[in-house]
């Protein structure tokens, strides 16, 4: 296709991913890229280049004393090295070199040549894992056992107090043979800056099999960091991919950090359930509950294919979910209301009197929880009161550009986040000058809030990591990937006029409410078209809602459907759709119990 | 039980059905078939793809700028309102052929995507009126097959969102330079690249440096532009198709 002057950028982008393919096909024809040639090293006769990564490149060689074929891995750049890694290196690849195990690649020397590391290694002649996996032709049994030799090659290392760390398909080679080979043991420690950089001519492949202590970068891995490795593994050699997706690396480190796996059978039907079970096992966030090493993965997998039952059990639907909403404990009273209410509610036709009943010991309980943690909250922050959001980011925007918030403004907004339904996380550290830090761990970003002090009428939302404000007549959609502000002009619409009243909106309902003459609660659906869309008034079994008191900011804004509004001396809540029990009756524990302060 | 209601007794569509809780993190994909999130996935899919659906409403029939401009917004507020991609899975078949079916079956009913427009009350869904749409961002001007239009449209707005993903972590990271570096060369927009040697002496870089550079964020754009990709795929296969139809690697 021909290119206009527009897109010539394109072309010349599409250029330079062809250059980058090229190079991982070893197929460059503009040759290396790197002047780093093979060293000149007397005892190995060096020949086609068979691998390539960002911290190495590995050759054909000859051994020309013993007479055999080896692999020569040379780091790149060795001078850069830090000299602690040096030695580290040195270290890590003499105790590697120890292990001798059929499904490890032997390390036969180690050296430096021009200032340059290099490794001599047992030359797999053969395919990776990674290529073997994704073979339709071949059997899955056949896949699960090359894994499950591969795990005792790992189990042996893991035996030796050696840790491999950067476990995935890719290294795993295998041979002519079909003998799985365990590489790169001992080399991964320290070399890699970057985790995602990978080192043999594979290409800079996802952190999939990152286990989360890894993402999270905190404490030294253990061997139950490989076992995760395994686990990922055999998860996908069952559902055909790894057990996260995502769109990005970052959303993927969070993934790996909050996320659980699709049940394997739930993506491949075919998928064995035992086998699944060890996947999972396998995969458990916290690395007390995985195996304990290698060996007992190894162990586990044999059982499922010499037909005996696995150790490893499938997580049962409530820890599943009680997992996967990782729920504090007052969120989790608040959920288990819901529930419960919901319950109730779909009784409510078959006997009144035993919902009143159940309700009450219900609301007694929810309550007991609420109270416990605004008692806790109350006590941390008396000097702070009103506890509210606002006065926090104030807080926190005076303390100067470089200040970090001191602890108890940070766990304040979180505290306050948290009524919003935005993550905890979501915002770590909230404008200094302007700025505002989104994301948790590697993910985080920062995104400028355009350097506007908060003020009254300041409200938020967070929609798909995005987080929405309205202050004053703008609303704001603040892009973190961005670093830039833009005008929001999706659901929310034009400028609404309310300087003088608390914006408060709800991006993902379309709503946005304010509080006009007499107090009268006001809506609009979005996204407001200044001609096509009416006002309307919110009411309450007929009545309009009007509010006794300033409205509580963000209470009705993270349950959707739903507005809640200090009315008539009590709390009010109006539901916009009367279907979704859980969600009403949450709100209506909320506003029975909440009691105005 | 209490609602919110219009002035007269007729029921409102304020804020649409109900939903389950929100859910604030998962890939869009994941979001088309869960429940509340449905309208975020629209978002993004119109807020990322609405120049490849507008090349493509403008090269299929005879429309002019506006026409295309509003039948581009019917398709949007199509997918919002009536959810055709509700059901939607990766292992249904890849994403963008999905959505181009979905585009070609709705220009096929025209007049009735007209209508649709106009009781929509006038929701628009994106902002369109950029005055220097869409002259300067014709794709191809001796191309007017609609279908190439789209992919290529397609593939460029995926290299974008992945060029300033990655610029922007370089940035954080106080690598601004590697950008640079790479968007010398690869973002090139006039016919003569600068070789590397110019590029290094501008930088004041080795040039060496200049290749790492360039091989670095290569890697990284790949990788940003795949992981998005994989996120519409349900097979390795495929993410090498889309790759591969998408690019041309």
């Amino acid at each position: 296709m021909s290119s206009s002057g527009f897109d010539r950028w394109f072309e010349s982008f599409r250029e330079g991913l062809k250059r980058d393919e090229a190079e991982r096909a070893g197929t460059d024809p503009a040759g290396p890229p790197l002047p780093d040639g093979p060293p000149d090293i007397p005892r190995y006769a060096i020949g086609e280049r068979i691998g390539e990564g960002s911290a190495a490149v590995v050759y054909r060689g000859w051994d020309r004393e013993l007479g055999r074929p080896v692999a020569l891995k040379v780091l790149r750049d060795t001078a850069g090295v830090r000299l602690s890694l040096r030695v580290r290196f040195h270290r890590e690849a003499k105790i590697a070199a120890g292990l001798n195990h059929p499904n490890i690649v032997r390390i036969y020397d180690l050296g430096e040549v021009e200032g340059r590391l290099f490794m001599v290694m047992e030359l797999v002649e053969g395919s990776s894992l990674g290529s073997l996996m994704s073979d339709r032709a071949l059997p899955l049994q056949d896949k699960l056992r090359l894994l499950e030799k591969a795990a005792r090659g790992v189990a042996e290392a893991h035996a030796q107090g050696i840790i491999h760390r950067d476990l995935k398909p890719a290294n795993i080679l295998v041979d002519r043979s079909r003998e799985p080979k365990v590489g790169d043991f001992g080399i991964s420690l320290g070399l890699e800056a970057e985790p995602r950089l990978t080192r043999t001519g594979e290409p800079l492949g996802t952190p999939a099999y990152m286990a989360p202590e890894q993402v999270r970068g905190s404490g030294d891995p253990t061997v139950r960091t490989d076992v995760y490795a395994l686990g990922a593994i055999l998860y996908e050699m069952l559902t055909g991919r790894p057990p996260h997706l995502a769109a990005s690396i970052p959303q993927l480190y969070q993934k790996i950090l909050e996320g659980e796996p699709e049940l394997p059978q739930v993506l491949a039907p075919g998928a064995p359930r035992a086998a699944g079970a060890v996947a999972l096992k396998g995969l458990s966030r916290n690395p007390a509950d995985r195996y304990a090493d290698a060996g007992e993965f190894a162990e586990d997998l044999s059982r499922y294919l010499r037909g005996e039952a696995v150790q490893a059990r499938n997580p049962g639907p409530l820890r599943r979910i009680a997992s996967r909403l990782r729920l504090r404990p007052l969120a989790a009273a608040l959920l288990a209301g819901a529930v419960v209410f919901g319950l109730v509610a779909l009784s409510a036709a078959l006997s009144r009197k035993t919902v009143e009943i159940r309700r009450a010991s219900l609301l007694a309980e929810v309550a007991r929880m609420f109270e416990q943690e605004k008692v806790r909250l109350d006590e941390r922050y008396k000097g702070l009161q009103p506890v509210r959001l606002i006065a926090a980011l104030q807080a926190a925007s005076e303390l100067g550009p470089d200040a970090t918030p001191p602890e108890e403004i940070r766990e304040l907004l979180n505290y306050e986040l948290k009524k919003l339904r935005v993550e905890p996380e979501l915002l770590a550290l909230l404008p200094l000058r302007g700025k505002a830090v989104y994301g948790r761990g590697p993910a985080a970003a920062l995104a400028s809030l355009e350097n506007q002090r908060p003020g009254p009428g300041l409200s938020f939302t967070a929609e798909g990591g995005r987080l929405w404000l309205l202050e004053g007549s703008e609303v704001r959609d603040t892009a973190p990937e961005h670093e830039d502000v833009v005008r929001g002009y999706l659901w929310i619409g034009a400028p609404i006029d309310s300087a003088a009243l608390p914006g408060m909106f709800d991006a993902d309902a379309g709503l946005v409410a304010w509080i006009g003459s007499g107090r009268q609660v006001l809506a609009r659906s979005g996204p407001i078209d200044d001609h096509a869309l009416e006002e309307e008034t919110a009411t309450v079994d007929g009545r309009s809602l009007r509010v006794s008191s300033e409205p509580l900011a963000g209470a009705f804004i993270p349950i959707r459907q739903v507005l809640l509004v200090h009315a008539h001396g009590v709390r009010e809540f109006a539901i916009l759709s009367a279907n979704l029990a859980g969600a009403i009756s949450l709100v209506l524990g909320i506003a029975l119990l909440a009691r105005p302060r | 039980m209490s609602r919110v209601g219009k002035k007269s007794d007729s029921s409102t569509n304020l804020g649409g059905e109900a939903r389950s809780f929100p859910t604030t993190q998962g890939s869009w994909i994941d979001d088309l078939g869960r429940d509340g999130s449905y309208r975020r996935a629209i978002d993004l899919v119109s807020r990322r793809y609405w120049k490849p659906i507008y090349w493509y409403v403008r090269f299929s029939g005879s429309w002019k700028n506006e026409e295309a401009k509003d039948l581009t917004q019917a398709f949007l507020v199509w997918l919002l309102e009536d959810e055709p991609l509700r059901d939607y899975a990766p292992s249904r078949g890849r994403f963008r052929p999905f959505l181009k079916v979905l585009l070609k079956r709705f220009l096929g009913h025209e007049a009735e995507a007209r209508g649709r427009l106009k009781r929509g009350g006038g929701i628009r869904i994106l902002a369109l009126d950029d005055p220097s749409f869409p002259e300067s961002s014709i794709p191809d001007t001796r191309t007017e097959d609609p279908e190439k239009a789209f992919d290529r449209l397609w593939a460029m707005e995926l290299a974008r969102e992945a060029i300033d993903r990655v610029h922007a972590r370089l940035r954080r990271q106080g690598k601004e330079i590697k950008f640079e570096v790479y968007s010398a060369i690869d973002l090139c927009r006039n016919e003569a690249v600068p070789s590397y040697q110019e590029v290094a002496a501008r930088a004041g870089l080795g040039e060496h440096d200049v290749r790492n550079y360039l091989r670095d964020v290569r890697a990284m754009i790949r990788e940003e532009i795949r992981g998005e990709l994989a996120e519409t795929v349900d097979h390795p296969e495929d993410l090498e198709a889309e790759w591969h139809e998408l690019f041309g690697l």
